[in-house]
C-alpha cells in the first residue's frame, strides 16, 4: 500500500495525476495499477521463458542467455518447453508495450498484442524452408552486410519453422489481450463505483 | 506551464519506453536462435562470445526408434555424456502410448535387452530413468515389431545409371546447377558419390532429389507397408560454417515427392563421415509432401496401404550458402528397409 500512499501524496501536489488508481514509479512517470499488473505478469512470464532456455534447451541455443551448468538438462517443462518461449514472448512484450502506452491507451493496447503477434509470426514463418532463402536474400540486399543483418540471417537460415510455435504465438497474444481486458475492466468498474 | 512540462516529460518517457520495449522485444526474438542449433558466427557487440561453456550433459536411449523382426532380440542402451558422479538406472515400459510407465523389475542396468520380441511388444515404449546426485533424467524409445522380414534396398557404389537426378525449383528458389561424380575411394569405406551444388543468383539454397531406379516397392503386389527404416552416411566437403547441407530420405509416389523430416530437424552433415541420417520406424505421417499436387481430402499421402501405388526411394539434399557458392558433399551406405506387418 506504500505505492497508493505515494500516489495520493503526489496526486495532491501534481494536478495532472487525478486517477486514484495510479501509482508512481521512481522516474516520475505515472503507471496505473493495471500497468503494474501487466509489468509484473510479463516479468514473471519472461522468467519462465528464460528458464526453458536454461534447463530444457541445449546450451548456447540462445545467444543472449548464458549457459548455467546447474540448470542444464533438467527438462523442467517437458513437452511444453518446445513452445513455451513462443507463447511467452508475445505475451510478455504485449503486456510491456501496453503498460508503456499508458492508462489512456484504450483499444490501442490490444493493437500492441496484434503487433507482437504479427512480428513473432513473421519471424517464425521467415524460418520456413520455402521462404528462408528469399527472406534472407531480401534482407541482405536491402539492409547490407551488418552485424544486425547477419544475426537476423543466422536466425532465418539456422532457425527451425514449427507450426506449433505459430499457434503458441497466437495463443500468447490472445492471453495478453485477455489479461489486459480483465485488469482494465476491473479498473473501469472500480472507477464507476466511486 | 508546469503542467505542460510535466506532461511533455511523461510523453517523452513513454515514447522512450515504447522504443526500448520494441527494441528489446526484437533483439530477444533474434537472440533466441529460432529453435536452431545456435548462432554460429558474428557475436553481437557487447557480448563475450569467446567464453566456452562447460560441455552440456547429454542422455538418450539408443536406439530411440527400433524396428525388429519377431523372435529377434532388441537391446536398449542408456547413453550419457558429461554427467559427473554416480548414475542409477531404472527401465520401465508403457503399454498405453507413453501415458503411464510401469517399472520393469530388476531392469536397473545401463542396458536392457528383450531376448525375443513378439507381436505383443509392437508399439511398446521403453523409458529409462537416470538418477544423478542432482537430477532425474528420462529418455524414451519406441519399438515396432514385424512378423515379416524387411525388404532392403541399399547402395554403396552409386553407379550413375542407377540413380535419377532432379534439381528442384519452385517459385521461391531456382534450382542449383549440380554435378555428381562417383568417387572410387574416400568413402566410408570405398566408393561414394560426390555432389556439388552451385547456388544460382538470387538463391540462398539449392535442392536436389536423388531417386534410386532399383528401389521400387509396390504395395499392391508386395503388401501394405508398416514402417520404413532409413540410414545414410554423409560428409560435407566444405569447411565454411555459413555453408551447410542437410539430408533426408526421399519417397516418390503417384507423381508426388515426400521427405522424412517430420520427426526431427534435418541434421547438418558434418565434415567427416558419419551416419547423418538414421531413422527407424518411419510411418506415413513422418513424411512431408514437398513436390507435386496437394493431397486431397480423404487421400493418404503417402499411401502405405495395400491399395497404394508403386513408390520409389532415394534421398534429398539441400545446401545453404550465399549465391554463387559451390557446395560439395558426399553420400555413402544409403539404405532403406521396408517393413510389413
Amino acid at each position: 500500500m506504500r505505492l497508493n500512499f505515494l500516489s495520493a501524496d503526489l496526486s495532491s501536489r501534481l494536478q495532472p495525476v487525478r486517477d486514484p488508481d495510479q501509482s508512481v514509479a521512481a522516474s516520475g512517470a505515472t503507471w496505473s495499477r493495471p500497468a503494474a499488473t501487466a509489468i509484473l505478469t510479463a516479468s514473471l512470464a519472461l522468467v519462465f521463458g528464460t528458464l526453458v532456455y536454461l534447463s530444457d534447451r541445449p546450451p548456447s541455443s540462445a545467444v543472449l542467455i548464458p549457459t548455467i551448468a546447474a540448470f542444464v538438462g533438467y527438462n523442467v517443462f517437458g513437452v511444453l518447453g518446445q513452445w513455451l518461449p513462443s507463447f511467452v514472448h508475445p505475451f510478455a512484450f504485449s503486456l510491456f508495450t501496453a503498460a508503456a502506452l499508458g492508462p489512456g491507451a484504450g483499444a490501442s493496447r490490444y493493437g500492441a498484442c496484434a503487433v507482437w503477434c504479427a512480428i513473432n509470426v513473421g519471424f517464425e514463418v521467415g524460418q520456413h524452408a520455402a521462404l528462408k532463402s528469399q527472406w534472407a536474400e531480401a534482407l541482405r540486399t536491402g539492409a547490407g552486410d551488418w552485424v544486425i543483418t547477419r544475426s537476423v540471417l543466422n536466425y532465418l537460415l539456422h532457425g527451425t519453422f514449427d507450426g506449433g510455435d505459430v499457434f503458441a504465438v497466437i495463443l500468447g497474444a490472445l492471453a495478453a489481450a485477455a489479461l489486459l481486458h480483465l485488469v482494465n475492466r476491473r479498473r473501469e468498474t472500480h472507477h464507476a463505483l466511486q | 506551464m508546469r503542467c505542460n512540462s510535466f506532461f511533455g516529460s511523461v510523453l517523452w518517457l513513454r515514447g522512450l519506453t515504447l522504443v526500448g520495449v520494441m527494441s528489446i522485444g526484437l533483439i530477444t526474438i533474434v537472440g533466441s536462435g529460432g529453435g536452431s542449433i545456435g548462432m554460429p558466427s558474428d557475436c553481437p557487440p557487447g557480448l563475450n562470445c569467446n567464453v566456452v561453456p562447460p560441455p552440456a550433459p547429454t542422455y538418450s536411449i539408443q536406439p530411440p526408434y527400433v524396428t525388429a523382426l519377431v523372435g529377434t532380440p532388441v537391446t536398449y542402451s542408456a547413453e550419457t555424456s558429461n554427467i559427473s558422479g554416480g548414475l542409477t538406472y531404472q527401465w520401465s515400459r508403457s503399454f498405453d502410448g507413453g501415458v503411464t510407465y510401469v517399472d520393469i523389475p530388476g531392469a536397473t542396468g545401463k542396458t536392457y535387452t528383450l531376448a525375443s520380441v513378439n507381436l505383443g511388444d509392437d508399439g511398446a515404449m521403453f523409458q529409462v530413468l537416470l538418477r544423478t546426485s542432482i537430477a532425474y533424467l528420462r529418455a524414451v524409445s519406441h519399438l515396432a515389431v514385424s512378423a515379416t522380414p524387411g525388404v532392403v534396398y541399399e547402395d554403396g557404389e552409386f553407379q550413375a545409371a542407377d540413380w535419377l537426378v532432379a534439381p528442384f525449383a519452385d517459385s521461391n528458389a531456382p534450382a542449383p546447377v549440380q554435378t555428381e561424380e562417383r568417387m572410387a575411394t574416400g568413402g566410408n569405406p570405398g566408393a561414394y558419390r560426390k555432389m556439388v551444388f552451385q547456388l544460382p543468383q538470387h538463391a540462398f539454397a539449392g535442392r536436389v532429389f536423388y531417386t534410386s531406379l532399383a528401389a521400387t516397392y509396390d504395395p499392391q503386389t508386395q503388401g501394405a507397408i508398416y514402417v520404413i527404416d532409413y540410414s545414410e552416411d554423409g560428409i560435407s566437403l566444405q569447411a565454411n560454417e555459413l555453408t551447410f547441407t542437410e539430408s533426408a530420405m526421399l519417397l516418390e509416389q503417384a507423381g508426388r515427392r515426400y521427405i522424412a523430416n517430420i520427426r526431427d530437424d534435418l541434421p547438418y552433415i558434418p565434415t567427416d563421415w558419419s551416419a547423418v541420417e538414421s531413422s527407424s520406424s518411419l510411418r506415413a505421417q513422418d513424411f512431408n509432401l514437398i513436390d507435386g499436387r496437394a493431397c486431397q481430402a480423404g487421400e493418404s499421402c503417402p499411401d502405405f496401404s495395400a491399395l497404394g501405388l508403386p513408390m520409389r526411394f532415394g534421398y534429398w539434399r539441400i545446401s545453404f550458402g550465399v549465391q554463387g557458392d559451390s557446395i560439395a558433399h558426399g553420400i555413402d551406405n544409403w539404405k532403406v528397409t521396408v517393413w510389413r506387418r
